[in-house]
């Protein structure tokens, strides 16, 4: 029952997941400041109590980077992968600040609406050619670009180091002309096609990792264009085709959608095969 | 700007790192700048570099005329990466080495001051006086902590800290 609660309420869990994951990037040094030290860090890697965690985008940077394996990282690598194996790449929509900070400038409504394409997903393809040009930069170049690119690892940071020393650098500044960008330019260009984040966690993804399940049989066949789960999907996916992953970072905003409409999509372990609606109507 | 950035980049050969750093080029790698060390620091010696260092931005540095290294060991119990390693013992740390500027230095020059040597932590070992007077760093003793640097009564101190 507790669960069938949690399920009509996705949203406001989402929103307050987000919310609390963006006061620890305030709290958190904070508390530094003022004496207290059991939780530590930032979005690169923190440590809550004696359990570290690490971004395992940072673990692989460091492992090409110093060509060694370092057990204390490789550890603290181990909670995220689990939770990206399970869940899928919920720290994005669920915890992410950058995303946050970017759905709520998408809320008021400044982007120049851009016509959203019906029944196509992207070519998962695509998704992979950002981080495989990040590893090669990393390999080549030796600098760990990771780092400077990775948009929770700089936000938090700046916020650390803005209460700790009242100052922040040209990292702010960078994030704020990606979020200018992504109002200009194109909606979510970032989190889709650019984050080595989210790229990583994409990685870790199995038959029974967490995902969005079509029942074609519910579906009512909205005459909306868009349907409004492609017009809820931050991300402009249709949950209704395959092919949402590795783009699909589990919001559940589709699911919240639907679920006024025939209740046709929900979270799923179990990966079946996905079904185009055309299919449905043509057999 | 251009000058700052041209400032940071002579001083990139002589960043003092927290204690138990790796070598210079390693740290730069290992370093996964999560800010971790600063925050746990009791004295807040531990400061942050910003953009116009390059590629050292964001790493932790010490700058020892602000606030020394008090050699608590808190820093690299915490870092996850392996940029600070664990020193068992603090006269075991290897910071940078404290070098004394004989013709600013006020005991060299006739007056009575031993500031660096009664401040410095490894207490009469890594810094002794000559003939009860004139200070001199015993190089093999000195952790590079920069307690002198930061005690030191002249302006520019006469005693800092080479780091590496």
């Amino acid at each position: 029952m507790l669960f069938k609660y949690f399920y009509n309420h996705l949203s406001f869990f989402r929103r307050l997941s987000q919310i609390m994951a963006l006061i620890f990037i305030f709290a958190v040094p904070w508390l530094n400041r003022n004496g207290f030290h059991q939780i530590l860090g930032t979005y690169y890697s923190m440590s809550i109590g004696p359990i570290d965690i690490v971004d395992p985008a940072l673990l692989i940077q460091s492992i090409l980077l110093t060509k060694q394996f370092y057990i204390t990282l490789i550890f603290a690598a181990i909670l995220p992968v689990l939770i990206a194996l399970v869940f899928g790449r919920v720290f994005c929509s669920w915890a992410c600040p950058f995303n946050f900070f970017v759905e709520l400038i998408e809320k008021i409504g400044f982007f120049a609406r851009k016509r959203i394409k019906k029944n196509v997903n992207p070519k998962p393809l695509y998704y992979w050619i950002s981080p495989l040009v990040f590893l090669l930069f990393i390999l080549i170049f030796n600098t760990p670009i990771i780092t400077f690119f990775s948009m929770p690892g700089l936000i938090s940071s700046q916020v650390g180091q803005a209460i700790f020393f009242g100052s922040i650098g040209f990292e702010l500044t960078f994030v704020l002309i990606i979020i200018g960008l992504e109002i200009i330019i194109a909606r979510k260009f970032w989190c889709k096609y650019i984050c080595p984040v989210g790229a990583i966690l994409a990685l870790c993804r199995t038959r029974r990792t967490l995902t969005v399940q079509f029942t074609p049989q519910k579906c009512i066949r909205s005459s909306q264009n868009p349907p409004p789960c492609q017009s809820a999907c931050p991300l402009h996916l249709n949950p209704r085709s395959k092919g949402i992953h590795p783009y699909c970072y589990n919001c559940g905003k589709c699911i919240s959608a639907c679920q006024k409409h025939g209740n046709a999509l929900n979270f799923s372990f179990q990966n079946k095969k996905q079904i185009n609606l055309k299919e449905i109507i043509n057999r | 700007m251009i000058f700052k950035l041209l400032e940071s980049w002579a001083q990139k050969k002589s960043l003092l790192r927290p204690p138990g750093a790796v070598p210079e080029q390693e740290f730069l790698k290992k370093c996964i700048r999560c800010l971790k060390c600063v925050e746990v620091c009791p004295y807040n010696s531990i400061k942050v570099l910003h953009a116009e260092s390059g590629d050292s931005m964001g790493t932790p540095v010490i700058r020892a005329r602000e606030v020394p290294c008090y050699l608590c060991m808190e820093c690299p119990a915490v870092c996850p990466s392996g940029a600070l390693q664990p020193v068992k013992e603090k006269e075991k740390v290897r910071m940078g080495v404290a070098k004394i500027d004989e013709s600013t230095c006020l005991a060299y020059n006739g007056i009575l001051c031993r500031a660096c040597y009664e401040r410095c932590p490894i207490y009469r070992e890594a810094v002794i006086l000559d003939q009860e007077i004139y200070p001199v760093v015993v190089e093999d003793k000195c952790v590079g902590c920069g307690v002198c640097e930061n005690v030191c009564l002249t302006n520019p101190p006469s005693i800092s800290v080479k780091p590496g």
